[in-house]
């Protein structure tokens, strides 16, 4: 199954709550070793889908595959594969920056040398100093939170990782930093990351390719060049405007 | 156990590191209950209390060869009012707690043999010193009509030739009490004594189920508030390491608020003790103490056992506070009955609605470990270890991913 060069693979996915239909027939295939931006006005269905590729929600209807492995039904193996970072994550604020990579570390792979070699390695991302890393994290400013977060889901080294708005709310040079990190992060190892965003800029300049949802439907998926050399936009904000249109 | 010791190693940091909570719940009991218990008794002696004494009486009289005068009575109630701290005011006046009548013709009437003498306490509303003159004065009488009366059987006695014993005229009926123990063998004071102090250690557990259903509530609702909940739950953890590690860390904490809880409430009553000269500590056997410990630990994880269905599967603080609330309740039911209802001897409808309940073992091991009766307390033991077991297992199956993230809040 792990063979598959599809990362992930939805067909005709429904998820609704209530009365509310949050996805409808989504469609999108991921190739193994991307940077994959998933755009999309507020509630247009990103988180919802994220979520469902993070083993969190099941889909009402449709099949989801990860590296092959159907979900729900595989829902703890492919756990092993991948990390997820919601919007806004938190981190345990009365533990320090290292306990809060050394928890999730352990997380993974229990109480070996093996959680301390790879806690170490989410120092090294984090990029902040050992003295701040000693702090608790409710001393954090936003941006530390955010990079030690970050940090936290790729240390793992997990070939699909799930970032949901990894930079909303930054300020310009938070968010510059972070993009830096998935950068360096996505050309040292081959893995395959998902993220969902509203900064057309970050999504064009991060990602291989990007799906732009709306109302629960995917509506157009390929690289942001294509998009933008087909539906004729200078950029890809423009494309998404004259693609979801008065829908936003 | 890996994965269950990473969450406990994760809670217990969390947990100790939050110090001002963890004083207020588990350490300011162990402060505040002996404080009110010796403020309660220093702020009663250091009220004054003012009594006034009128005295009408003109009249005398004897019996038995004894003459007797108001002005004896009312010295005997001066003095011992005295004793206890009370300023007693001669004649007719105002601002005191009580004033004491006694009317013309008492010592006349107290010394006949067909009319009563009238003593009148007047007490002044809201004064509690007043109720303390009331106690004071009613035992006096109480003393003063037995040996009045005494003299008068005695001298009726002697008027009729009769042989009369005072004692069989006044207390024509004497119960006598003896108290025995299971088997039949009577038994001390102090063993009675013992059983009383088990009741009371098993009211004490109605402090313990506080503490760990906010801890676990602040757990498992607190992470989702707190958005750590969803990474976490994305990671290949298992879900029942992250129950049973976060109630068993939860459980640590909740022994330790549970226990100085405890401890305060005996304190409570041990700091009066001391002061009128009786260790209370010392007569608590050290496999009662095991008990009490065991009953505290064993109530802390049938909180937990029981909240946390409710609690993961609520959406906010408030409904998992409400589940909490019902649990606590219940505990404090149960503990409250055990103070007065020796629960096995309820007819069965009731005693089994109460051994649904874990928290009755728990009051029942306790009980049963100091009447020496081991095997129903071990009994009682293992019920409750299955229930805990039990629930948790349901908590474990209850667990639902899309339910704790989509709770309504």
């Amino acid at each position: 199954m792990l063979s598959s060069n599809k990362a992930v693979s939805v067909q005709g996915v429904v998820k609704n709550f209530g009365k509310i239909r949050a996805l409808d027939k989504v469609g999108i295939e991921i190739n193994e070793g991307i940077i994959f931006g998933l755009i999309g006005p507020n509630g247009a269905g990103k988180t919802t889908l994220l979520r469902i590729l993070a083993t969190l929600l099941k889909q009402d209807e449709g099949v989801v595959r990860v590296f092959g492995y159907d979900l729900p039904e595989n829902r703890v193996l492919v756990r092993r594969y991948i990390s997820y970072l919601p919007e806004d994550a938190g981190l345990y604020s009365r533990l320090t920056g290292w306990e809060n990579l050394y928890y999730y570390a352990m997380l993974y792979y229990g109480r070996t040398t093996r959680a301390l070699e790879v806690a170490e390695v989410g120092a090294k991302i984090s990029g902040l100093s050992e003295r701040d890393l000693s702090r608790k994290t409710s001393e954090y400013s936003k941006g530390m939170v955010r990079r030690v977060a970050i940090a936290r889901t790729l240390m793992i080294g997990s070939r699909l990782v799930i970032l949901d708005e990894p930079t909303s709310g930054l300020d310009v040079f938070s968010a510059y930093a972070i993009r830096k990190i998935l950068k360096e992060y996505s050309r040292n190892n081959s893995v395959t990351i998902i993220l969902s965003s509203h900064n057309m800029i970050e999504v064009e300049d991060l990602c291989d390719e990007v799906a732009l949802i709306n109302k629960g439907r995917i509506i157009v998926q390929d690289s942001p060049k294509e998009l933008i050399h087909t539906y004729g936009g200078k950029n890809l904000e423009e494309v998404f405007i004259s693609l979801a249109g008065e829908g936003l | 156990m890996n994965p269950v010791y990473v969450v406990i190693w994760k809670e217990l940091k969390d947990m100790l590191r939050d110090i001002r909570t963890l004083a207020a719940i588990a350490f300011l009991p162990l402060l505040i209950l002996p404080l009110m218990s010796l403020t309660s008794i220093y702020a009663q002696g250091l009220q004054p209390g003012y009594v006034a004494l009128i005295n009408y009486d003109r009249s005398s009289g004897s019996i038995g060869g004894v003459n007797i005068t108001s002005d004896d009575v009312l010295r005997e109630i001066s003095e011992t009012l005295e004793k206890y701290g009370f300023q007693v005011i001669q004649g007719v006046t105002t601002n005191v707690d009580a004033t004491i009548i006694i009317r013309e013709g008492f010592a006349r009437n107290l010394t006949s043999l067909t009319e009563r003498a009238r003593l009148e306490l007047i007490k002044t509303l809201g004064s509690s010193k007043a109720d303390q003159v009331e106690s004071i004065v009613s035992n006096i009488v109480n003393d003063l009509n037995f040996r009045i009366a005494s003299l008068k059987i005695a001298e009726l006695g002697s008027v009729s030739g009769l042989n009369v014993s005072v004692d069989s005229v006044l207390r024509p009926v004497e119960a006598q009490v003896r108290v025995v123990g299971v088997g039949g063998a009577p038994v001390s004071y102090e063993e009675t004594l013992k059983v009383y102090i088990a009741r009371f250690l098993s009211f004490s557990l109605i402090f313990v189920t506080t503490p760990s259903t906010a801890y676990i509530t602040d757990s498992v609702i607190g992470e989702k508030e707190r958005k750590t909940l969803e990474a976490l739950l994305s990671t290949p953890v298992p879900r029942y390491a992250l129950i049973v590690g976060k109630v068993v860390s939860t459980s640590l904490i909740g022994l330790l608020t549970g226990f100085t809880n405890a401890l305060g409430l005996l304190l409570f009553a041990y700091v009066p003790s001391l002061i009128y000269g009786v260790n209370l500590f010392s007569l608590i056997p050290g496999s009662v103490m095991l008990a009490h410990f065991i009953a505290i630990y064993s109530s802390v994880l049938s909180s937990l056992a029981l909240v946390t269905p409710a609690v993961i599967r609520s959406g906010s603080y408030r409904t998992a506070q409400a589940s909490s609330m019902i649990i606590i309740s219940i505990a404090t039911i149960v503990f409250f009955i055990s103070l007065y209802v020796d629960i096995e001897q309820l007819s069965d409808i009731y005693k089994w609605v109460l051994y649904v309940i874990p928290y009755t073992h728990a009051s029942l091991f306790i009980k049963f470990v100091a009447l020496g009766m081991l095997s129903n307390a071990l009994t009682h033991l293992v019920i409750l270890s299955l229930v805990i077991i039990s629930l948790m297992y349901i908590s474990i199956k209850l667990f639902n991913e899309e339910r704790i993230i989509y709770g309504r809040t």
